[in-house]
């Protein structure tokens, strides 16, 4: 004898705490006098049982500290950006020094006269003043930062840190590797974001240790 | 929502690690656990779990604040888990079963690892058995299964992760637990 399909949905309905009390009554009576769907009801609570008991299912060890190095990379600019938001009596204070120091804007020039110049960690680069051109020959490593200023830089070589162009352009030749950011100032106002940046990481390390 | 994470994800979606890494503290083992129950594999749950959360950082903008943050996450977490289960070879999926005694599952490594009582043995082998039958069940089954037993999740909560009504909530979990018993129907537990 086949038994009623609505039964079977009340025992889920039972289970997930759904069940009317109607259906409820229904479904006791029919299993008092039914021993096929008496044994279905308790095979079907013991699978409710089993799944319930799932205690042990934890995230393995590490799983935390995996994650974080998948993701990108902060960008530097947004870790002080928020920097900035935490501390904004400190920044006006940055913001003050730098603008009386006066000499931001004629530092700027945005000349092309102005001479080329260049911070390279001691490297051996080339300058070629009549191109205005700045170059990392092929084999030439610059172990940290470079900085060149009103003037193009061309990268044969490698750089280990971060590339900065102002008031010039940026080109890597396919051999070139630069392991940092690359980044090229052209506007006066991101000149005063590079120099605000600058000044703010000196004046961030003397009252802070890098903990952000 | 909890206002602890409310306030994370605001950061988070300032560009900040520190308050995400707190955010992977809250979820990692809901996450964990429902693409365990889903794939039965450690290696490929622990993948696609760390998956999930890099997913949830990248795409943070796209988190809508009217809703449930875990909700969201469990959605991308049970999305992958779903791809891959359907990326995978037939033989591998034979492989990644027979396997399970090698310690690719989860109740037999912390057996081996903790040197339990018989009697704590005897409970991880009636999960792994579970565990396993879970795996022949179709993903959608899976999924609400999974689901269903992670927490106090509602019916309304899996029906938003799962973008699916309510209604076809039900069915999945009715069937899903239908088949269980068919196939279990020889254990006392
Ligand atoms: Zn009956």
């Amino acid at each position: 004898m086949k038994c009623d399909k609505k039964y079977s949905s009340y025992m889920h309905k039972w289970i997930d705490e759904s069940i009317e009390p109607l259906e409820k009554i229904d479904l006791l009576q029919h299993i008092k006098a039914c021993s096929n769907c008496h044994k279905q009801f308790e095979e079907l609570k013991n699978v409710d049982r089993m799944l319930v008991s799932h205690h042990s299912i934890k995230a393995p060890n590490g799983f935390t500290s995996k994650v974080m190095e998948r993701l990108p990379r902060e960008k530097s600019t947004s870790k002080l950006r928020r920097w900035f938001k935490h501390h904004p009596l400190l920044t006006a204070a940055v913001v003050f020094l730098i603008l009386m120091s006066g000499s931001i804007y004629s530092e700027w020039g945005g000349n092309k006269d102005n001479p080329i110049s260049v911070t390279a960690n001691g490297a051996q680069v080339k300058i070629d003043e009549q191109s205005k051109r700045v170059i990392v020959p092929e084999g030439e490593t610059v172990k940290g930062d470079l900085v060149v200023r009103n003037g193009d830089v061309e990268i044969a070589g490698m750089v280990e840190g971060n590339v900065t162009v102002i008031n010039g352009k940026h080109y890597l030749a396919s051999a070139g590797h630069v392991a940092g950011e690359s980044e090229e100032i052209h506007q006066v106002t991101e000149w005063v974001w590079y120099r605000l940046k600058e000044g703010f990481m000196s004046i961030k390390n003397w009252f802070v240790s890098d903990h952000d | 929502m909890d206002i602890t994470v409310k306030r994370l994800v605001r950061l988070v979606k300032k560009g900040d690690q520190k308050a995400f890494e707190e955010l992977v503290e809250i979820y990692k083992d809901k996450v964990y656990h429902i693409v365990y129950r889903m794939l039965g594999n450690v290696h490929e749950a622990e993948d696609i779990a760390q998956d999930a959360f890099v997913r949830a950082y990248i795409h943070i903008e796209k988190y809508n604040e009217a809703h449930k943050f875990s909700t969201w996450l469990y959605r991308i977490a049970t999305n992958l888990t779903i791809d891959r289960i359907r990326k995978k070879k037939p033989d591998y999926y034979l492989d990644a079963e027979v396997s399970g005694g090698e310690g690719l599952t989860l109740y037999s490594q912390v057996a081996v690892a903790e040197q339990l009582p018989e009697e704590k043995v005897e409970t991880f082998e009636l999960q792994e058995r579970i565990q396993s039958e879970i795996l022949q069940l179709p993903p959608k089954y899976r999924s609400a299964i999974a689901l269903k037993y992670l927490e106090e999740l509602s019916l309304k909560e899996i029906s938003d992760i799962l973008q699916i009504p309510v209604s076809t909530v039900k069915t999945r979990i009715h069937r899903g637990r239908e088949a269980l018993r068919k196939r279990l129907k020889d254990l006392d537990g």
